[in-house]
């Protein structure tokens, strides 16, 4: 008599950002958590890697597939997998293209712009170069994919813009709103921004490494500038509003608490610092530089993840009320009086 | 203008969470989810030591972060200030979730589990489970309406609004310690406006999200 | 079949509400039901209408819907195939034809009747029924002197009812929602919404709630406790010494009485000798008072000055009055004695005395329509927190004196009363109680329920049941006897056992003690038939099962007649079906709406009509042309209608019932404050204790058992517990208390209800003061195990809280259990309670709930609890 019948399709259970519901007292967001931290990731990659090959002129030299620059498939595979997590983590997945919606003042609909803008300027641009089984079908396309003439640069500039703002979209989405303190600060966009910059070069040093072509001193030197103004954004940002109810438990929890080691020693120390300092040694080492990049490259894109991933996992919200006066309900008029 | 909302006396609530319930019946929101429960705390030390009670629920602020986040449309404003979540819209991206500084909105997910975790496994069958099935859309957010159901109905059948109980938010109706008065903030003469020139300037949560709330609050501790 | 049907336009509220009553907890609030279009009622509200509730409903009502389409519900009657019978043992069940089911429970109510008719045992906590007259006749009428409540009635209202009788003449008292400026709960939830009159109540406190003041004195601060003005922890099971000492402060410190009150309507003022007993008039033989010019006079000479103060000689013996007897009696219960006992710091006993007396204004009035009346804005709250405890009795006999030396009874502000004695008595409502030769306030009529006042006292006897009802001449029941003697069965020299048990709407196996020990007491009945919606418990135990209706396919007339004192208007309304029930009832071809159509039906095969009829005419108070011909074989739904029709008047019967079945009417002033209009007199000193004590010892030892009569005393004390001098390591004390989205046990089976308190209350909890944690070193979030003195445990999650005294163990709600719909991993209380001589008042019947525990981490966890 006590049968658990299943409902078609499985029970369900519904979610709220405050599990404990009946608490007064700062909660911590778990509506969003590993996707997020994987398709943020995989968002700024793409666009940062694009966005290097072509400012650096990479696409050519480091090899290709199906006539595609390596730099540029790597960069439409994060994106196209980042977008597929994206709208596999949607509740209604098949609504996906409402999130166009609303550009007016959604982040998240800019961001879906973005990556299809992305997605179909970006693969415009190459299209020339596409090679199915010896032939360019669409090498007739007037533009160098390159972005050599005109027309390629153009479609090259529209791509790259979007790109910026797909490496971005994913912090503001998080900066925006005032809800969490910790997240509501540019701090939080432009760390996005900075390490999506720094994980990309070092993502295209390693194509470079593979490819077997040589890491230019330069490119060494941009990653310790980028790299080492990552670590001065999360320092200011950890420095600033510390008190800040809501912040002051997130910080909390990043420095002291459950998160320390994560963020300390691994986000902070192995997934900035050191890439930083490996960073601007290799550039004074050509010698060791092909390994040095590879090791950065590792630590700069598990830093990268971590980060997002922690500082989705310290979205907490302060209390909805903060009380005024810290003691029983005072008491009334003595009666009788 | 009308812009419907609520005052709280908070002070009165006597923690029953009568609302809470009353509000899941009417709305007959998902089982785990509670649009507007009575949060409690306890102050101070044994034994002047106490439990306080606060009525909470979407604040239906004019300045609404869960509208701005939303890329699908699905969270409006009405002209009348009630806040509204189109559930056959949204997309389930949780934006709205993450910008609320209130915790004012729910998402209805289908983890292909059994029960709700916690709850008796019954719950799955049960009439609130199965009518919260049919009423609501797994995948999208759900939230308090301020019970804009009955409120259009009261206003097409000439009812008083925040007065009869077919045209009261539930959770007003439930009350029995009468915490909460529902009306047209716009309105000078309303009983909340009324209400609130009688207790002082009216106070509302997490003022620091500058969200301009309709649900307002007196006598918070 | 034919429909009978509440109507749906029947309200203001447009298509689909119906209005009928709420049975969760015993307000009965009136509600409006709203049917859907499927046919499904989907939502509940308060019946605006209604003067009882004003269109409020509580978390619990607003719920109550939920289970009307349960998939687990009871569908057609079953019989039990496995003979073996126990908690987990599967009883197989086979469905079985209502015939079958229904002869074969006549079969055993006639065999039983021939033997000895209260070898039946009916187990009931049905609301509805409780205070109705047809239950009471259906037992009345198989020949048992009134039916056994059970559950919960082994801890409510022991050391209430008896004590209201005795002073108010009412069942249940409350403080007054619109007058009282001061509110003191002992262990009670008044201002919370888990009470008497909750809605009522909570609705006009809160309009003055900065006039009032409310404090509560509990182990634990509850729901109650947190809306309260000030918290007072105290010891459990000791509030008996914090009263008396009220009481000494008061009288003998303070001077603040009503001295008017206690010479004119009490026995303050009755001389006692130094045998105690009163001083009598040698030709009348009625108490003397001591007239201060007059010397000694009849108490109802009419001197007006009876001396409340002194020893006199009247003809070379020594007396004093009643009140001073009082007045010498509490002078040990000073505050720092009360200190000791209580761990209330003795400067809060004097002032909690100072602020109750000073609140309660004697001496001045207040007019209520037109008429000056005493105003006293003062008084208190009991319930089961002063009542299940060893000494319960003489709790309440110290509680009614703080009330009664203000006299702040039936006043405005003061303790109003429910009488029980005007059932079936609306339209020519009158205050029934008659002054006893000794002009004392003698208990009214009572319904069917075994239910008792403490005077006049019932005379002794051998026991005729298991209950030991005629070795308990002041308790209002014996129902923890029951298992005393399932237990032990030779302490008492084995009193007659059930042969067969009804059992309905009451889960005593999860409400009223130890599963194991209820267990044991069911599987020694013969004969169990159970009528239930669903597998409960206690439903599991039975062997012939029959199906029940839910509420809101209920039609059961005058479920609440709202007839108490106060400034509200009467009201009277009850059940009707809001959905026709699915099931198949006993009567074929007519809509099954509630369990009486099965008694009658069985009444008829068992042979006693007759009986129930001329029962029914009786506690009805029927008149013709409504009188069942004692002959006649009547429908469920022709009773309902002339019962409706005698009571309420010709035009409404069953048809006004369906369509509209709310009566209200104005209250006379008389009605609403009747103390100052009524001349019998409350008691202070229990002269009857005396007596009772003999005659009571004469019986037991004619009858050579062993029973308690040192708490048959004229004035109270307090007394130790059985857990008050505790030993490492099980020094702490187990409670528990109500939350006010629970009642009783059957809430705890909502789904709706059981999520939030998941969410919410967390029953699965144990409150520990951060003290007591850190000295046996258990975190908060902690898995512990609770073990009694009595080697009975429960696991709970430790929450950590300053809200608890650190002596104290607190458990909430009646959670736990294996039925259907049962929680299995909250606390289950009872399942700790220790079933006992050592647990047991002999004089109310209580059983203790405050028991000596330990306490200790099985696993440890992080923030599990909250």
């Amino acid at each position: 008599m006590t049968a658990i019948s299943m409902q078609s399709g499985g029970g369900s259970a519904p979610q709220n950002v405050f599990m404990d519901q009946f608490d007064l007292a700062a909660r911590t967001q778990r509506v969003w958590d590993i996707n997020h931290a994987i398709w943020f990731t995989l968002m700024g990659l793409g666009g940062g890697v694009f966005l290097v090959g072509r400012i650096l002129n990479l696409t050519e030299g480091l090899g290709s597939l199906l006539g595609i620059p390596n730099v540029d498939v790597v960069s439409f595979v994060a994106i196209a997998v980042g977008g597929a997590i994206l709208v596999a983590d949607l509740g209604r997945p098949l609504q996906a293209w409402r999130a166009f919606v609303n550009v007016r003042t959604s982040w998240i609909s800019w961001g879906a712009w973005s990556d299809l803008i992305f997605l179909v300027v970006a693969g415009l641009l190459v299209l020339p170069a596409l090679s199915l089984g010896g032939s360019e079908p669409f090498s007739g396309l007037g533009w160098d994919p390159h972005g050599g003439d005109g027309g390629g640069l153009a479609l090259e500039i529209v791509a790259g813009v979007a790109a910026v703002v797909v490496m971005t979209y994913a912090g503001a989405v998080l900066a925006r709103p005032r809800a969490i303190p910790y997240w509501n600060s540019p701090a939080v966009p432009l760390q996005f921004l900075l390490s999506s910059a720094a994980m990309s070069v070092a993502v295209v040093m390693l194509i470079e490494v593979i490819a077997g072509e040589p890491v230019s001193t330069g490119q060494m030197v941009l990653l310790g500038v980028l790299t080492a103004a990552l670590a001065v954004t999360v320092v200011v940002h950890l420095l600033t509003r510390t008190d800040a109810p809501g912040k002051a438990q997130s910080l909390e929890r990043l420095l002291r608490g459950q998160h320390r080691f994560v963020f300390v020693w691994v986000v902070c120390a192995a997934g900035t610092a050191v890439p930083a300092v490996l960073a601007f040694a290799g550039a004074g080492a050509a010698g060791a530089r092909d390994a040095l990049a590879v090791i950065c490259c590792l630590l700069l894109v598990v830093g990268g993840f971590l980060l997002r991933l922690m500082t989705l996992r310290v979205g907490i919200y302060p209390p909805v009320h903060i009380p005024s006066v810290r003691g029983p309900r005072s008491a009334g008029p003595t009666a009788g009086g | 203008m009308t812009r419907w909302g609520m005052v709280i006396d908070a002070a009165r609530c006597v923690g029953c969470q009568a609302c809470t319930v009353a509000c899941k019946t009417e709305n007959q929101s998902p089982l785990d989810a509670w649009y507007a429960p009575v949060v409690e705390w306890e102050v101070g030390e044994f034994p002047d030591a106490t439990l306080n009670y606060l009525p909470v629920l979407c604040n239906h602020c004019e300045d609404a972060p869960c509208v701005t986040a939303c890329p699908s449309g699905a969270l409006t404003r009405r002209d009348d200030g009630i806040v509204m979540a189109d559930e056959e819209v949204c997309i389930g991206s949780r934006a709205c979730m993450t910008a609320c500084p209130y915790g004012a909105l729910h998402f209805f997910e289908d983890r292909g589990t059994v029960a709700v975790e916690g709850a008796p496994a019954e719950s799955a069958e049960s009439v609130p489970e199965r009518y919260a099935h049919q009423r609501h859309v797994r995948g999208a957010v759900s939230k308090c309406t301020y019970c804009a159901h009955k409120i259009d109905f009261g206003l097409e059948n000439g009812l008083e609004v925040g007065v009869h109980p077919l045209a009261t938010p539930a959770c007003v109706v439930t009350c029995p310690a009468e915490c909460r008065i529902f009306g047209d903030l716009d309105d000078p003469d309303s009983n909340v406006s009324q209400y609130l020139a009688g207790h002082g300037p009216p106070e509302v949560l997490r003022p620091d999200a500058k969200t301009l709330p309709s649900t307002q609050y007196v006598g918070l501790p | 079949m034919e429909t009978v049907l509440g109507e749906r336009s029947g309200t203001a509220y447009g298509d689909g509400w119906v209005r009928s009553a709420c049975t969760i907890c015993m307000n009965r609030c009136g509600i409006l039901a709203h049917v859907n279009d499927d046919e499904v009622v989907d939502k509940i509200l308060g019946d605006p209408e209604n003067p009882h509730n004003h269109g409020r409903t509580c978390a619990k009502g607003d719920a109550g819907f939920e289970g009307l389409t349960d998939p687990d519900r009871i569908t057609t009657p079953l019989r039990r195939t496995n003979p073996e019978k126990g908690v987990g043992v599967d009883p197989k069940w086979v469905p079985i034809s209502w015939d079958e089911a229904l002869d074969e429970i006549a079969g055993h109510l006639r065999d039983t009747i021939a033997d000895d008719p209260e070898k039946i045992l009916y187990t009931s906590f049905d609301i509805y029924h409780l205070r109705g007259a047809l239950a009471a006749s259906w037992v009345t009428g198989l020949g048992m002197p009134g039916y056994s409540t059970w559950s919960a009635a082994i801890f409510c209202g022991n050391n209430v009812h008896g004590i209201l009788y005795m002073n108010q003449n009412a069942f249940e008292s409350n403080p007054d929602p619109i007058y009282s400026r001061y509110i003191l709960n002992f262990g009670a939830q008044f201002g919370s919404v888990v009470h008497y009159d909750t809605m009522h109540s909570t609705h006009e406190l809160s309009v003055r709630r900065s006039d009032v003041r409310m404090v509560s004195v509990d182990p634990v601060c509850s729901s109650a406790a947190a809306v309260a003005d000030e918290w007072v922890p105290i010891r459990p099971g000791t509030d008996a010494a914090l009263i008396l000492g009220m009481v000494d402060q008061l009288i003998n410190e303070l001077g603040i009485y009503d001295a008017e009150f206690l010479k004119n309507s009490t026995n303050a003022a009755y001389l006692v000798g130094t045998d105690g007993r009163y001083l009598r008039d040698p030709v009348s033989g009625k108490p003397l008072v001591w007239d201060e010019h007059n010397g000694p006079q009849p108490f109802d000479a009419g001197t007006g000055n009876a001396a409340l103060t002194g020893t006199f000689d009247v003809d070379g013996a020594e007396a004093r009055p009643g009140f001073q007897m009082l007045a010498d009696h509490v002078r040990s219960y000073t505050p720092e004695y009360v200190e000791s006992i209580t761990t209330v710091p003795a400067e809060t006993v004097r002032r909690l005395a100072r602020e109750f007396g000073e609140a309660a204004c004697i001496g001045e009035t207040i007019t209520i329509d037109g008429v000056e009346l005493p105003y006293r804005p003062a008084t208190v709250a009991w319930y089961r927190g002063l009542s299940a405890h060893k000494h319960s009795m003489l709790n309440g006999m110290a509680i009614i004196l703080l009330p009664t030396l203000i006299g702040g009874i039936d006043v405005p502000g003061g303790l109003l009363g429910d009488p029980w004695g005007l059932i079936g008595k609306v339209k020519d409502l009158e205050y029934t109680s008659k002054a006893s030769d000794d002009g004392l306030i003698s208990q009214g009529f009572i319904g069917g329920g075994r239910v008792g006042g403490l005077y006049p006292p019932r005379p002794t006897g051998p026991p005729r049941t298991t209950e030991m009802w005629e070795l308990l001449p002041c308790a209002p029941y014996g129902t923890v006897f029951s298992l005393l003697n399932s237990e032990q069965p030779d302490l008492f020299g084995a009193p007659p056992f059930p042969s067969m048990m009804i059992n309905f709407q009451s889960n005593m196996m999860k409400s009223s003690g130890p599963p194991e020990v209820v267990e044991r007491f069911i599987k020694r009945i013969p004969f169990v038939a159970a009528i239930a919606r669903r597998f409960e418990e206690t439903t599991l135990m039975a062997d012939i099962v029959l199906p029940d209706v839910h509420y809101l396919e209920r039609m059961t007339p005058l479920v609440y007649q709202h007839l108490a004192s106060g400034d509200s208007r009467h009201a009277a309304y009850g059940a009707k079906p809001v959905v026709q029930s699915s099931i198949e009832g006993p009567v074929p071809g007519e809509p099954f709406v509630d369990a009486m159509q099965i008694y009658l039906e069985l009444l008829r095969r068992a042979d006693r009509l007759p009986q129930f009829n001329e029962a029914f005419n009786n506690i009805a108070k029927m008149r013709e042309p409504y009188r069942l011909d004692p002959d006649g074989s009547y429908s469920y739904f022709e009773i309902c209608d002339r019962w409706l029709r005698n009571t309420l008047g010709d035009d409404k019967g069953l048809d006004w019932h369906l369509s509209d079945g709310l009566w209200t009417e104005d209250k006379t002033v008389e009605q609403k404050f009747p103390r100052p209009f009524f001349d019998a007199r409350a008691q202070v000193y229990c002269e009857f204790m005396i007596d009772t004590k003999q005659d009571l010892e004469r019986t037991v030892e004619e009858l050579g058992i062993p029973w308690e009569t040192d708490d048959y005393q004229p004035l109270p004390d307090w007394k130790p517990g059985p857990a008050y001098e505790r030993a490492a390591p099980h020094d702490l004390f187990v409670t528990n208390m109500k939350v006010p989205n629970h009642a009783l046990s059957h809430t705890h089976k909502n789904s709706i209800l059981s999520t939030l308190s998941n969410r919410h209350n967390d029953l699965k909890s144990v409150w520990i003061n951060p003290r007591t944690a850190e000295a046996r070193g258990i975190s908060h979030g902690d898995l512990v195990e609770i073990e009694t003195s009595g080697g009975r445990k429960q696991t709970a999650t430790a929450r950590v809280t300053q809200l608890v005294h650190p002596e104290v163990l607190a458990t909430q709600g009646c959670g736990g259990g294996w039925g259907g719909g049962s929680s299995g991993d909250e606390v289950n209380f009872n399942a700790l309670l220790n079933i006992d001589v050592e647990h047991i008042d002999f004089v109310s019947g209580a059983l203790d709930c405050a028991i000596a525990a330990d306490v200790r981490t099985v696993r440890s966890g992080r923030g599990g609890a909250r």
